[in-house]
């Protein structure tokens, strides 16, 4: 297998943002869901997961509220506001547009310059 | 960002702040037991799991502190985090400590001195009746714009100016003075006047009187005004001393 890609700046927010999408998620459960989606093909820091979740809450795309996780413990999950979703449909676009762009650039041949 | 989220996650940072280390403790926690119990399913015994899943997770001091930030600190919690952070690194270099105290107690001083000076110079109303409404009027001859008047020409404006409400004539020189308290002749610097002068910048005289048109008349050569100073200083502020002629020694 890959060594797994480190994340591009600036997208772990479309992530996490994708990832509570599906579902309500708590912090654990959005690193498991893109892995999970990704294949493990991308390596996303733990530590760096939170402080992200809690910008995203600050900011108003994501709420969160406390409930018990499937072996009976307290965990608090995640869920996306509508903000949020317009957000998440704003950001992906632009990530498409911006690859389509690069992918161009890139494939471009010397006969089309 | 909606202004209503934001005004939530401050206040809830502002006043739940206890309630938010504990929550953000449990949370973290969390997150550490449950990916342990997730390597102890793929078969790792439970004390190597947990510190294989915190070592994974990395600094958690490090990441509370970017998720404080991230929510929001309260303006007034960093202000105080930035003094107390101010004040340690002052003590630990007290070379630079000293520095900046004396550089800004120099500017400061200097700053000071500087607008004492101005103030007095140009802020502060002169100590006269009606300062706001005196101006100097200065005679020019040639390149000279400062050139003494004559008086001819000081009686010219007196009589033909309708902008002025009174004008003094003041021709200042220097002199000598003998008092009578002290034997020793005094050089002042004194200034010969118009009768009008000393009214325009004095209500009336400690003592005695200021200059009357009498004063002007053929017959009296003479007559002198002082100043409380030199009243003291050369007269031992003898009140009796009003209506005698002091020793004075005047150039022509």
């Amino acid at each position: 297998m890959d060594k797994p890609l480190d994340l591009l700046q600036g997208t772990l927010d479309m992530l996490i943002l994708k990832a509570v999408s599906l579902g309500a998620l708590h912090g654990y459960g959005v690193l498991l869901r893109i892995q999970q989606i990704s294949k493990d093909r991308l390596e996303i820091r733990q530590g760096s997961l939170y402080p992200a979740l809690y910008r995203l809450e600050h900011q108003g795309w994501i709420t969160s509220e406390w409930g018990e996780s499937e072996n009976n413990h307290k965990a608090k999950y995640y869920r996306l506001t509508a903000a949020g979703k317009r957000r998440l449909r704003a950001e992906a676009d632009k990530w498409n547009r911006m690859a389509n762009v690069i992918a161009g650039i890139l494939h471009a041949t010397p006969e089309e310059v | 960002m909606t202004l209503w989220s934001r005004l939530r996650s401050w206040s809830r940072t502002t006043l739940g702040r206890s309630r938010m280390e504990s929550d953000m403790d449990t949370e973290l926690r969390f997150h550490i037991e449950a990916y342990a119990e997730d390597l102890v399913r793929r078969g790792l015994p439970r004390p190597e799991a947990m510190r294989c899943a915190r070592m994974e997770f990395g600094g958690i001091e490090l990441a509370k502190e970017e998720c404080r930030e991230a929510r929001g600190v309260s303006f007034l919690e960093s202000l105080a985090q930035d003094i107390r952070f101010g004040l340690r690194m002052l003590r630990k270099s007290p070379g630079f400590t000293a520095v900046a105290v004396l550089t800004l107690a120099l500017g400061i001083g200097a700053n000071t001195a500087i607008f004492s000076v101005v103030d007095a110079i140009l802020l502060q109303p002169l100590p006269y009746p009606h300062a706001d409404r005196l101006a100097i009027l200065f005679s020019s001859l040639g390149n000279e714009h400062r050139a003494p008047a004559s008086g001819y020409e000081f009686k010219q404006i007196q009589d033909r100016s309708r902008l002025l409400e009174q004008i003094g004539g003041i021709w200042v020189t220097n002199g000598t003075i003998t008092g009578t308290d002290d034997p020793q002749p005094e050089p002042v610097k004194m200034a010969r006047v118009t009768i009008g002068f000393l009214s325009i910048v004095c209500n009336r005289p400690a003592l005695g009187r200021l200059f009357t048109p009498q004063d002007a008349a053929p017959t009296i050569s003479i007559a002198v005004v002082i100043s409380s100073g030199l009243w003291r200083r050369k007269f031992g502020a003898d009140p009796k001393i009003v209506g005698k002629l002091p020793t004075l020694a005047i150039p022509p």
